[in-house]
């Protein structure tokens, strides 16, 4: 009886001693578990936004309708605007050139779209750095390179494109303003081309060489010609998303030699999580 | 009259062996606590300056993430690293805070021995600002064609991340 009560009373302070180390130990655990679920939120919430953003990227090659009403989505004809690439080109020594009649060009669509014919030289001289335009690249990322202010630039965005030089101006798809600029006609000759053009009374490039040759016979169509196309194929075209009425993302689609929709470059401004 | 010898107790011996005990345990306990405390509070200014450093490079890597393209395709990045100091241009797409419109910005990281900052240039103005005073080094070692590795070292921590461009 003796002997069980002292060991009882020794039992205290090695008990004391156990719930001390216990209560420290569990304060630091419970520090590290704290920021680690943190952390952990703060990664699911990134993995979240990134299958946000896949998911609304495969809008682009889907025409199907969205599951959920807050949610639209519409398509941009890209096909008809002018392609930046032929500004320059480069020759077998790998300097690349301005085209004087292309510059010209650029120079009048900058003005009818933004009224600031100047920007043409900004553009061209930016894309004289380079001598092959990739996919990837798109006309908000050029502005932004050259420090061209995006509420002036974005007005651009309805006159010309940037794309690799094999994507030609289609002409079928392109407004009276960009025919205007492209052939330096007014505005009634543009008008009768594009009419023209949708009727298939200028099924070719050689009845519209004919038909621009009776507006200015002076003048040789043939090279800007070279740089057209008269199809009704879209080989380009954007699609906005946008969520209770708020655009939140742009996507820039273009098709492929192989006739294959493919990603040309995605903004995504914010992710909509819901 | 209840005699006392009948009573369990214990010896003035064993209580003395007792408190001498409970002093020595106490004694030990208290310097484990002040121990415990002092390297907690020294983890948690590591872990505090960690995060710190993680939200920094997170910051890094969403201005990396919304960065336009060159027309090559990649994303509009060039550092420049000189003696630990690295500094970082970014050209980033994004909305302005002013008016909500589209606006373009070049963004310019500055890591050296005086800290890290960030600063701003656009058209809504020029903004800089201060995100870390401690005194760190910082490189970049590129690991892939579109991957880069960013370390930054202080005296006692290194942290980097893997970004892809």
């Amino acid at each position: 009886m003796k002997n069980k009560f002292r060991r009882e009373g020794f039992l205290l302070p090695l008990a004391i001693l156990c719930i001390l180390i216990v209560a420290v130990i569990s304060m630091n655990g419970f520090f590290y578990i704290q920021q680690h679920t943190d952390r952990l939120m703060q990664s699911q919430n990134k993995i979240k936004v990134q299958e946000q953003k896949k998911k609304f990227s495969k809008l682009a090659f889907q025409n199907d309708n969205l599951e959920k009403l807050k949610y639209s989505f519409n398509y941009l004809n890209l096909s008809g605007l002018y392609n930046l690439s032929s500004v320059t080109r480069t020759d077998l020594d790998n300097k690349t050139h301005i085209i004087r009649e292309q510059f010209e060009i650029l120079k009048r669509l900058t003005d009818s779209c933004a009224g600031q014919p100047g920007l043409a030289t900004k553009i061209t001289n930016y894309l004289l750095n380079y001598t092959d335009i990739q996919k990837g690249f798109g006309l908000i990322d050029l502005l932004n390179e050259i420090s061209i202010p995006l509420n002036v630039g974005i007005k651009l965005l309805p006159c010309m494109r940037i794309l690799p030089r094999s994507y030609k101006i289609n002409l079928s798809l392109a407004s009276e303003e960009i025919l205007m600029a492209y052939f330096n006609i007014n505005y009634s000759n543009a008008r009768q081309l594009s009419k023209y053009i949708t009727d298939g009374i200028t099924p070719n490039k050689e009845s519209i060489n004919s038909y621009l040759k009776l507006i200015n016979p002076e003048k040789n169509f043939t090279s800007l010609l070279r740089n057209t196309v008269i199809s009704s194929q879209l080989d380009h075209r954007g699609t906005v998303l946008e969520y209770d009425g708020e655009t939140f993302a742009y996507l820039d689609t273009v098709l492929d030699k192989q006739g294959i929709w493919v990603k040309n470059r995605n903004f995504f401004l914010w992710v909509p999580l819901n | 009259m209840i005699d006392v010898k009948d009573i369990p107790a214990f010896t003035l011996i064993e209580l003395l062996v007792s408190i001498a005990l409970s002093a020595l345990l106490i004694i030990l306990l208290n310097n484990q606590i002040m121990n415990s405390i002092s390297s907690d509070k020294i983890i948690k200014t590591k872990v505090e300056y960690r995060l710190e450093i993680e939200n920094i490079l997170s910051h890094l890597e969403a201005d990396i993430l919304s960065a336009s393209h060159l027309p090559n395709g990649q994303k509009s990045f060039k550092s420049n690293n000189l003696n630990d100091q690295l500094n970082i241009a970014i050209k980033r797409i994004g909305i302005s805070s002013i008016n909500q419109e589209l606006l373009g910005a070049e963004i310019i990281w500055n890591f050296s021995t005086s800290g890290i900052s960030r600063s701003i240039r656009s058209k809504d103005g020029n903004f800089a600002r201060t995100l870390s005073n401690r005194n760190i080094k910082a490189h970049i070692d590129k690991i892939g064609v579109n991957i880069i590795k960013i370390i930054i070292k202080s005296d006692n921590f290194t942290k980097s991340k893997l970004i892809e461009l």
